[in-house]
């Protein structure tokens, strides 16, 4: 296969992009650093970023805990199903281990 | 205590990331770059690249990834710090038109426990924008799920089995969050894919995976849909995968150096850009067939070499086949990829180049020229892109045009249209002749002006009132005005006596003209110039120049002999003030001129010196005289007007530019080597310019409006390491590795080559170590070879390379002079590796003197270890060896000889010294002190810090305070107490002031970049220079107490003022930070911070100013004005 192949329709957003670009002069060094930003005005933020602070070993007993007593009563089917294949207990001793 | 000031000189410079999405606008195309902890923002345009914004973050960028959620028209951009601040931007136009930068949201995503991932951070975002992954710490996988509509975004941690995971991605194409990832076990390295349930938080099950992928797998590409699946790159294969098959290639090209970055070339993900660490680029294409039921999917993988670019970080594909290659190592670039090869058969051509000095490993502070203006070298890139960089304060002349002509005298720039505001006309004046250039647009021809002489040299030349032209030659002044549309000559005036006109001054209607000690004042009339008067001065006359005032303006006068300035007042040249110069050097070139509202008077010697004064214009008193050196010739003054404000220009070897800042003189280099003539130019074509003429050429340029710093590149194409500075032999030496490819011989051995030319294959001479066979086994095919180069100081040109030993590494380099010994020699420290032994065992300290063209090594010391540092120490040499402090002796025998040694570290990595003080600084041990006594001949350690910091560089301040900077990118400054009352309390040092600087600093020298000129001081002392990985030059200097509580209270406001992009707060990004404590920042002001003051709009400096007290110099404190604050500042921003 040829290079041509490889490069042929290169992607193109906008046709005039870099079309004047000038390397007649040879390899252009860009000097010319962006002007500074400095926000001076308060733009308060959409949202916050919060990290979950409970132990992953405690919300997955509260889950299962919860798995316990809520499972026996309403939205029982879909539940079961659901938590039926992946229940911990039964891929603890998981078959992976011996294939990792 | 100690205060200390921080700046940085020189932003960092190396790309760490890069993206292109439409940020700005819905229809900009954009490249947003990461630079450590700046971002820059980029629009793509037919003209190329144009930048648009930077942001300062507090916060180093750890990752940085763009997504567009599918409600909004625009791509955000998710960045994530290196201390765990996450925040997704957007860029958007304000109401003022102007670019804003919001922060959409924010917070940190740090866990109080877990282990960092040795493989570093990784961050991916959903295709779908439906979820944000971080792999922080081992064993445990963060999601952020982007819920629009909450104003929490509760990030949760998931249990990962995978503990060592290489690198994650999101599939494409999926209905929930599925991952895919390379893991490594005891086994190998296995790919895995997790489907995420987004509601519960957990992992539901395992798609597919594939185990026993290539050991050395280590890149995934996520291959958008239908197509779906992943790439998997290893080293020597890459594989497809989409769950079902896989094809699998193992492209012969790719096979030699490891690929370390990609980027997709074409939305439909069938082309893909691979970079690999020698700097290559390869284009990989999914090839595809058709299936039964109409899909497709991948049949084969093609890879093609496409040619060299820079060694990339990371890349992406910008627009028309334009390519955005970011570096570490050294220059990044603009590449064009096209299918037709260009002369050297590369198929990407190179467009635009950006300039960077990461990573900065050493570097020396010289004066070349020895005028006080240090130039900063340093040894910079790595591999193909090293490089020294020659680094110098400035301001910079712009060329525009260049006309080659010797011999000028002389320069002028008039008018001859009529009414016309622009200047169309360059008279040049030589010896016996003068010739008039026309600027025709932007073109240049030679033209007469009637009524001109041009057969002898001109004095001076000008437009002078009734719209005339005024001639003054040897002989006598000459009068030219306009009749119809011809010049002529109108009226002249020639001088009596014996003696010629030498010198003259002249404004719009007056001209003075001296011819050896007779001074003339004529009147400039319409078409008649009449003598109004003439003295006669006690000496001849060597300068002079009129000040403002028209008819009764001050003339100031330098004579020879007596070496004095006379002052004079017109129109009865009445002698006003003399002023006599001490010295012998008679002045050269005299200027009065109105700065900022203040008459100065300037008077420039033979020598490069100038002499300057306050004038009082009414009494012509000459008052606060100063001096300073500008260079080493005989300078001409001239003034000149850009921007509306009037300058000075000096004319020398080493030309200066003069200004005024809050009624103080600055002076300012200029990026030159030799002006001797100058004018102002302002045509139309070249407008606000200056011509400014070289002993060979005119130039026309325009100039910067502020100083900053010049960059010039020596390539070397191989990597320097260390460099030293010998002025008796007018040399540098530099420590450079270059690595060779052993390539398999036909005799069966392997001979290593050089795989291009660089400095070292290409020396003018060469000796040491001839290429040997390699004894290394097949795998290891590349070997490193460190050579010392010789470079002369002034053209750079390798003089000389020094080859050492196979398996030997330099380690440090010194100039020193030892013993009663009155040559110079380059001493080189090495370690000589064997790959099975945990540190270096054996080395060797190495002397060499260069000498008349020849380098001769005069002496080696076999030593046991690592020579990781070098010093001149009393005549001796110091060098750090593995744990050890040795002190050798340079004996009359010319051998090395051990005096004493001192045992108390880890590894000593460096050393710096003062008086009998050195300062040890410790690989994990931080900073100790040790004092050497002459008279036992022995090392006694006086003081120590006892914190484990890994130490990355360190520096004495002055006698008891020590700068030491540590591998988590912070400073700290730690201080003896010589005056405790215990042994205990002398022994620890303690510490005078901590911060985060945000950089690993590799390299910190004594000095500055700026002169410290007579009225340009700002109150700081003893600066040190930083360099650092990332690129960036520092400063660090001590300040006093007051200085230090005031700019306290000025850094506090600002963090007030300017907002942080992030909502990181300005305590938490400076509070020093390891991975064992963190603790606020103190002791240093943050330069940066503070010099953003003069950015701030003036009703943002006023409301910081609010209510900040000054001591008004009396010890009575009084409000602070926002002239006070932008005096302080502007001072501070001068001494970098």
């Amino acid at each position: 296969m040829s290079v041509m192949e490889f490069l042929k329709d290169l992607p193109s957003y906008d046709e005039h992009n870099f079309t004047l670009f000038n390397t007649d002069h040879g390899i252009r060094n860009c000097s010319k650093r962006p002007s500074i930003y400095l926000p001076t005005k308060d733009i308060p933020s959409d949202q916050i970023i919060v990290t979950e602070k409970t132990n992953i070993l405690l919300r997955y007993l509260h889950q299962q805990w919860e798995k316990k007593n809520a499972s026996p009563k309403k939205r029982d089917q879909s539940h079961i199903e659901q938590n039926g294949e992946e229940s911990r207990p039964r891929k603890r001793p998981c078959l992976n281990s011996p294939l990792n | 205590m100690a205060y200390h000031y921080v700046v940085t000189a020189q932003k960092p410079t190396a790309v760490t990331a890069c993206i292109t999405g439409n940020f700005t606008s819905p229809t900009d195309l954009n490249l947003l770059v990461a630079k450590v902890s700046r971002l820059e923002m980029y629009l793509v345009t037919p003209e190329g690249l144009r930048p648009m914004k930077e942001i300062g973050l507090y916060g180093r960028v750890a990752k940085m990834k763009l997504f567009r959620p599918p409600y909004e028209k625009k791509d955000l951009v998710f960045i994530l710090t290196a201390r765990y601040n996450a925040m997704i931007l957007e860029w958007r136009t304000g109401a003022n038109g102007e670019l804003e930068v919001v922060t959409r949201a924010h917070g940190n995503v740090a866990d109080r426990i877990g282990k960092p991932s040795e493989n570093g951070i990784l961050a991916v975002i959903d295709p779908q924008a439906r979820v944000i992954g971080l792999r922080l710490y081992d064993g445990l996988f963060k999601i952020i799920p982007l819920d629009k509509d909450s104003t929490e975004l509760k990030a949760a941690s998931l249990r990962l089995e995978e503990l060592s995971v290489f690198d994650v991605e999101f599939l494409h194409g999926c209905s929930n969050p599925t991952l895919i990832l390379i893991h490594q076990d005891v086994n190998g390295r296995h790919i895995k894919t997790h489907e995420i349930n987004l509601r519960d938080k957990e992992f539901m099950k395992i798609p597919w995976k594939q185990d026993n992928v290539e050991t050395e797998a280590s890149i995934l590409i996520p291959v958008p849909s239908p197509l779906g699946g992943a790439i998997v790159i290893g080293q020597e294969s890459i594989v497809y995968h989409d769950g079902q098959s896989y094809v699998a290639v193992a492209p012969p090209q790719i096979k030699m150096t490891p690929i370390n970055c990609y980027c997709r070339v074409d939305g439909k993900g069938l082309r893909y850009l691979l970079g690999d660490i020698a700097g290559r680029l390869f284009m990989l294409l999914l090839e595809l067939q058709d299936k039964m039921d109409g899909t497709q999917s991948v049949k084969d993988l093609k890879v093609e070499l496409l040619g060299d670019v820079p060694i990339p970080e990371c890349m992406t594909y910008l627009d028309n086949g334009v390519v955005f290659v970011g570096s570490r190592l050294g220059d990044s670039a603009l590449v064009r990829l096209s299918a037709a090869r260009d002369e050297a058969w590369q198929y990407v051509q190179p467009m635009e180049s950006f300039t960077s000095l990461a990573p900065i490993v050493d570097m020396c502070v010289v004066d070349l020229e020895r005028q006080g203006q240090n130039q900063l070298i340093t040894c910079s890139g790595a591999f193909k892109m090293g490089s020294l960089r020659i680094i110098r304060n400035g301001i910079g002349i712009q060329e525009q045009a260049s006309i080659d002509l010797p011999g000028i005298k002389g320069m002028w720039a008039l008018t001859t249209t009529p009414d016309s505001p622009y200047h169309d006309t360059l008279v040049l004046s030589f010896v016996g002749q003068t010739r008039v250039l026309m600027l025709n647009g932007e073109e240049v021809e030679e033209t007469e002006i009637k009524g001109f002489l041009s057969d002898r040299q001109t004095f001076f030349t000008g437009n002078v009132c009734y719209d005339q032209l005024l001639q003054v030659t040897d002989e006598g002044m000459r009068l030219v005005a306009r009749r119809g549309a011809e010049w002529a000559a109108a009226a002249e005036w020639k001088v009596g006596g014996a003696r010629a006109l030498s010198v003259v001054a002249a404004s719009e209607t007056r001209a003075v003209a001296a011819a050896g000690p007779r001074l003339y004042l004529v009147a400039i009339e319409q078409h008649r110039l009449t003598l109004l008067g003439e003295v006669c001065m006690e000496e001849e006359v060597a300068c002079l120049d009129l000040g403002p005032g028209g008819d009764e303006a001050l003339l100031g006068v330098g004579l020879w002999t007596d070496i004095s300035v006379r002052i004079l007042r017109l129109p009865d040249l009445r002698p006003l003030h003399t002023e006599k110069l001490s010295g012998e050097i008679i002045p050269r070139s005299l200027l009065i001129c109105v700065l900022e509202g203040v008459c100065y008077l300037l008077c420039a010697l033979g020598d490069g010196s100038m002499f300057y004064f306050t004038v009082d214009q009414e009494t012509g008193v000459l008052s606060n005289r100063k001096r300073v050196t500008l260079g080493t010739q005989p300078t001409v003054l001239r003034s000149f007007r850009t921007l509306s404000t009037t300058n000075i220009f000096a004319c020398s070897d080493r030309p200066t530019v003069i200004f005024s800042s809050n009624h103080k003189l600055v002076f300012s280099n200029v990026n030159l080597k030799e002006v001797t003539h100058m004018c102002s130019l302002n045509a139309q074509a070249y407008p606000d310019s200056l011509a400014l003429a070289t002993d060979s050429t005119v130039t026309i340029g325009t100039i910067d409006e502020i100083q900053k710093l010049h960059i010039r590149t020596v390539p070397l194409g191989e990597t320097p390491r260390r460099i030293a500075y010998q002025e008796a032999s007018q040399t540098f030496g530099v420590i450079t590795m270059r690595v060779d490819r052993a390539e398999w011989g036909g005799g069966g051995g392997a001979v290593a080559g050089p795989v291009r030319a660089s400095a070292s294959t290409a020396a003018a001479s060469s000796s040491g170590a001839p290429p040997v066979p390699a004894k290394h086994a097949p795998a290891a095919l590349d070997l490193e070879l460190h050579n010392l180069l010789i470079l002369d100081h002034h053209t750079f040109e390798v003089l000389h390379a020094h080859q050492l030993m196979n398996g030997e590494f330099a380690m440090s380099l010194v100039s020193c002079k030892l013993g009663d010994d009155p040559n110079h020699y380059f001493a080189v420290g090495t370690a000589i590796l064997n790959p099975e032994e945990s540190e270096p065992k054996a080395g060797r300290i190495l002397l060499f003197h260069w000498y008349e063209g020849k380098l001769t090594q005069v002496g080696e010391k076999e030593i046991k270890g690592a020579c990781y540092s070098l010093v001149e120490f009393n005549g001796k040499l110091l060098a750090s060896i593995n744990s050890t402090v040795r002190l050798f002796e340079w004996t009359s025998e010319k051998e090395l000889r051990l005096e004493c040694s001192h045992f108390n570290n880890i590894v000593a990595l460096y050393l710096k010294t003062k008086g009998d003080f050195i300062l040890v600084g410790d690989l994990m041990r931080s900073m100790s002190l040790l004092q050497y006594k002459q008279m036992e001949g022995s090392f006694e350690e006086i003081a120590r810090d006892y914190s484990p910091n890994w130490m990355t560089a360190i520096e004495i301040l002055d006698d008891d305070t020590f700068l030491g900077a540590e591998n988590s990118f912070n400073l700290f400054v730690c201080q003896k107490d010589s005056a405790a009352t215990t042994d205990e309390e002398r022994q620890q040092m303690g510490y005078m002031g901590q911060f985060h600087i945000g950089d690993m600093v590799n390299v910190m020298r004594r000095g500055a970049l700026v002169a410290q000129l007579a009225d340009t001081a700002a109150p700081v002392a003893r600066p040190v220079l930083l360099a650092t990985v990332a690129g960036a030059i520092g400063l660090v200097v001590q300040i006093s107490q007051e200085l230090f509580e005031f700019l306290l209270q000025l850094e506090e406001r600002l963090t007030h003022t300017i907002k942080s992009v992030g909502k990181i707060t300005h305590t938490f990004w400076r509070s020093f930070n390891t991975d064992i404590k963190t603790e606020p920042a103190e002791g240093f002001i943050d330069g940066d911070l503070i010099e953003s003051f003069l950015d701030l709009s003036r009703e943002m400096q006023q409301e910081t100013v609010q209510g900040l007290q000054i001591d008004d110099g009396g010890g009575m404190m009084r409000n602070a004005t926002v002239d006070d604050l932008i005096k302080i500042v502007e001072d501070l921003t001068r001494i970098h």
